[in-house]
């Protein structure tokens, strides 16, 4: 259960990142946040991917103990096994079964070296490498 | 130019407050962050009290130094000459001139107590003392349009059916050299034999290992051509494992007494 921000690249971060960008895949229980920690995605033990806004009624002064009890966007994939979510070098971002069936995918292998960014505004977007918008929820404040 | 954070109240703060809300006054060049500074409510130079959200691509390491560059929402107030924006004991938020002629107000009062919050979903709400809202910029995280992230690609085939368990049944007699059969006594045992799932069987006895056999169907005694040629009382152990699952085996064990 480990905690990232921002970004989820395919390789080639420092060990470790000064950043604290997460690096190949999310595991079930890891979680990205937004640089500002509004924002969080995490990959459920029920498969599903989700993302949550933190919610200001429960927010202490210290904003990491913040509760997330709503969600803006998922992946629709409860119950499908997905233990692993991959960014590939190849540019897609695939969620992944135990056994490496592939339940949910943005389709974007023809873009080597893409990312997932997880905003401060809530658009969780799939950035090429020279900052092209490949894929969003299109869910942010506005 | 004083940064606050979340809340704009009207009633008296400890001083220093230490979640450092806005008291009552922004002053030009205030600023309000929402609690984990995504948000910036920032009453400009110019008189527009202007909420904006960060930048993401502009974000640098340090995100304190985050540049607020997108505008969600602002008073349109600009040229008015705003120089405080008041969060007021009835309720209003008020921006008035420096000879307090007001040029924007939210025309919430009638709610004595109420204070200005700066959320994190990206809403400026006015909410009454006790958590209830009655006004918003409605500048909260929503859907904009279709979502383009991501192909359902469906649940998994499910996992092939678990191998067959292993059954084999092995048998076979013990004969002396003149053709006069011979007692068997061992383990593992029954009558007839077979071996009901493909299976490949090793023999091993007293001269070491010996050639494995295959089977894909059922065995029958004198199929095991390989058996070796045994001492009287020695024992040989056979070892059957499936082809389909190699974590499947049966082993037997016959001891030989001739007459």
């Amino acid at each position: 259960m480990a905690e990232y921000f921002r970004d989820l690249v395919s390789g080639g971060l420092p060990n470790p990142d000064p950043y604290h960008r997460a690096q190949g895949h999310l595991n079930v229980g890891d979680i990205l946040f937004s640089a500002t920690r509004n924002f969080k995605l995490t990959l459920q033990a029920d498969g599903n991917l989700v993302q949550y806004v933190i919610d200001d009624s429960t927010l202490p002064p210290d904003i990491t103990q913040g509760q997330y009890p709503q969600a803006i966007w998922s992946s629709g994939t409860k119950g499908w096994g997905a233990v692993r979510l991959t960014m590939q070098a190849d540019g897609d971002l695939v969620l992944y079964t135990a056994g490496n069936a592939p339940v949910w995918h943005t389709d974007t292998q023809a873009f080597p070296g893409a990312f997932l960014r997880c905003q401060d505004d809530g658009n969780l977007v799939l950035l090429a490498t020279d900052g092209r918008v490949l894929s969003a929820t299109n869910i942010y404040a506005s | 130019m004083a940064i606050f954070f979340r809340d704009f109240v009207s009633g008296a703060l400890p001083n220093p407050d230490p979640y450092h809300r806005a008291p009552g006054v922004l002053r030009t060049n205030d600023i309000l962050l929402s609690a984990t500074r995504a948000f910036s409510l920032k009453l400009q130079a110019d008189g527009n009290l202007v909420l904006s959200a960060i930048e993401d691509s502009t974000l640098p390491p340090d995100i304190t130094q985050g540049q607020y560059t997108r505008a969600l929402w602002a008073t349109g107030s600009q040229g008015r000459g705003a120089t405080q924006c008041r969060m007021q004991a009835d309720g209003n938020v008020v921006l008035y001139t420096n000879s307090n002629v007001a040029v924007w107000a939210s025309n919430t009062n009638g709610h004595p107590g109420a204070f200005l919050r700066c959320q994190d979903d990206g809403n400026i709400v006015i909410q009454s003392a006790d958590g209830v809202p009655f006004w918003a910029s409605q500048t909260n995280v929503q859907a904009h349009g279709k979502s383009t992230m991501g192909v359902a690609l469906g649940p998994p085939p499910p996992p092939p059916p678990p191998p067959p368990a292993l059954q084999a049944d092995i048998d076979f007699g013990a004969y002396s050299a003149n053709g006069t059969p011979g007692t068997v006594s061992g383990s593992g045992f029954t009558n007839p034999c077979k071996v009901s799932t493909p299976a490949v069987g090793f023999l091993h006895g007293p001269g070491g290992p010996y050639a494995p056999f295959t089977s894909t169907g059922d065995i029958t005694t004198g199929v095991l051509l390989n058996t070796p040629v045994v001492n009287n009382g020695q024992t040989i152990n056979i070892t059957v494992t499936s082809t389909i699952d190699p974590n499947q085996t049966l082993t037997f064990s016959k001891t030989y007494n001739m007459p």
